[in-house]
Parts: C-alpha cells; sequence; structure tokens
C-alpha cells in the first residue's frame, strides 16, 4: 500500500522513509532497547497514517471513525 | 511451552493495529486513490522477482566472473542491469546499491542504523530482527559479539567493516567462495549463498563441511 502510493506520486518514497525513521527514534527515545512492547509494524503504520494525513489523502478523523466500525464489526461476528 | 518473548503481542494490539491497516486500505480504495489490483501487483512483485535469489545469482557470478566481479564492485547497479534481471523498482529501495567484498583481512556487515534500509531488488524483504532496536543497536556497537552469537567466529586478526544503509545507498555483501566448491556451476553456488551470507552475519558454508 505504501508503495503503491509512492508509485502513484503522491509523495516521494524518501518521505515514508523520513516518516518511519521518526516514528521509530520517538519509540526509542521512550523505551529501553529491550522492551518488550517494541513493534516494527506498529512503527510503520503510524509513519503510513501520518503521511497519508499530511499528504491529505485521507483525514484523521475518517480514519479514527473507519477503524472504530472494523473493530465493532468484529465484536459483532463474535 | 516455551515462549519467545520476541513475539509476545499484545492480543488486543494486535486486533487494533489489523482494524487500521483495514480502514486505511478501505479508505484509499473507496476514494479512488488506489485500487485492490495496485496493491496486490506490488505484493505479488515482491512475492515472485525481488528476493534474495537475485542476490544469490549475482553473488554465484561474481564468483566465477572476474570481469563482472570488478564490475560489481566499481558499479552494483551497471553490472546488475546486464544479466537479465528485474529492473529494481524505481523508488523503493534498489537505485543506488554498492557491493563489499569479505575477504581473509576483511568482514563486512551491513546495517542500517536509523530505521530499516535494505536493498529489496537483490535481498527481499528484510527480517524482523533487522529492524529490532537492540540489534541495531548491538551491532553498531559490539559487532564481533553480535557476529559470534550469530555462530561466525572470526580470527581476531579480521578486521570488521559496518555499513550503514540509508537512503543514499544500499550496501550488500559479496560473501567469500567457500573452499571444496571449485568446479560447481552458478546454480550449484547459487544454492549455497544465504540472505544472511550477503548481509555479512553468516559465512558461505563449504558444501563438504
Amino acid at each position: 500500500m505504501a508503495l503503491a502510493l509512492a508509485k502513484k506520486g503522491h509523495y516521494e518514497w524518501e518521505d515514508f522513509r523520513q516518516e518511519l525513521i521518526a516514528s521509530i527514534d520517538e519509540w526509542e527515545s521512550e523505551h529501553t532497547l529491550d522492551d518488550e512492547s517494541w513493534d516494527y509494524y506498529q512503527r510503520w503504520l503510524i509513519a503510513l497514517e501520518r503521511l497519508a494525513i499530511e499528504s491529505e489523502l485521507i483525514d484523521e478523523t475518517e480514519l479514527e471513525k473507519r477503524t472504530a466500525e472494523i473493530i465493532d464489526c468484529k465484536h459483532d461476528e463474535k | 511451552m516455551t515462549k519467545y518473548d520476541g513475539f509476545n503481542y499484545d492480543r488486543d494490539r494486535e486486533i487494533y493495529s489489523a482494524a487500521r491497516v483495514r480502514a486505511l486500505e478501505s479508505l484509499l480504495i473507496e476514494k479512488g486513490i488506489i485500487s485492490g489490483e495496485t496493491v496486490d501487483k506490488v505484493l505479488n512483485y515482491f512475492e515472485t522477482e525481488m528476493g534474495p535469489f537475485n542476490g544469490a545469482k549475482i553473488v554465484a557470478k561474481a564468483w566465477t566472473d572476474p570481469e563482472f566481479k570488478a564490475q560489481l564492485l566499481e558499479d552494483c547497479n551497471a553490472a546488475v542491469s546486464n544479466i537479465g534481471l528485474p529492473v529494481g523498482m524505481s523508488g523503493a529501495e534498489g537505485e543506488h546499491m554498492k557491493v563489499v567484498e569479505n575477504t581473509a583481512e576483511v568482514h563486512n556487515i551491513v546495517i542500517c542504523t536509523l530505521c530499516s534500509c535494505y536493498p529489496w531488488p537483490t535481498l527481499g524483504l528484510p527480517p524482523y530482527w533487522f529492524k529490532d532496536p537492540t540489534f541495531r543497536a548491538r551491532a553498531a556497537r559490539e559487532p564481533r559479539a553480535v557476529l559470534t552469537e550469530f555462530g561466525v567466529d572470526l580470527p581476531e586478526s579480521t578486521t570488521i567493516s559496518l555499513w550503514d544503509s540509508s537512503a543514499q545507498i544500499r550496501w550488500f555483501v559479496l560473501p567469500q567462495r567457500p573452499e571444496g566448491t571449485e568446479g560447481m556451476s552458478e546454480e550449484e553456488l547459487a544454492a549455497l549463498v544465504t540472505p544472511e551470507a550477503m548481509m555479512g552475519v553468516a559465512l558461505v558454508p563449504s558444501p563438504s563441511a
């Protein structure tokens, strides 16, 4: 998804890389390096979300709303 | 039951992350920004076209063809463009690759201290440990100790060189050709080369060993 957006010219791949470095750096400055809560894909997803929002592809409110809908829907299925 | 702490993730967080990915994807598709087919195409490309099998072919060719090896060390992208491998996806981690050669004197390790830069077209996507904060910090600070943990014991006299991949340059390692491989074909040699060897955290074992 991240690559598809870069390929379509919505942002430069380097922009994504900088977001990723920033989100990893944030975690590392708040945790010890061997903290078990480390999750690379979470940092990665944060970087992608921020870039999609900054590039005005989506807005944060609709992302939060859709996420909540998907989670609720999953809970209903149980 | 043995528990591997490295993957001890919170179940709720996993559900939440998966939901967020789906939310993001569905919004982008709904808005016509990307299509499901584009995403599938990219995924398919990674599964079939890009991977460590490309790197292994390059290494095997360099072992058997001195002229190719010289060009590879001089200008990796130019050398690789001539041997029928898929063209690196523009804008996606493969544009500026450089190769460093392991010798009896120097052993090279490739890391990315800031994030997870990696030469995708030749090595595929990086393994999880490559992106681990502890690995990234320790490989830079105490490479010899980290190598020992990977099972690579080098003589004290061997110099260890670290190469930090970045947006400008993605490094990969040309490992030493093992003994006992004289007369092997490129295909046979390529089968011996692992991604770890091309990252410098393993040696290519001799087939007779």
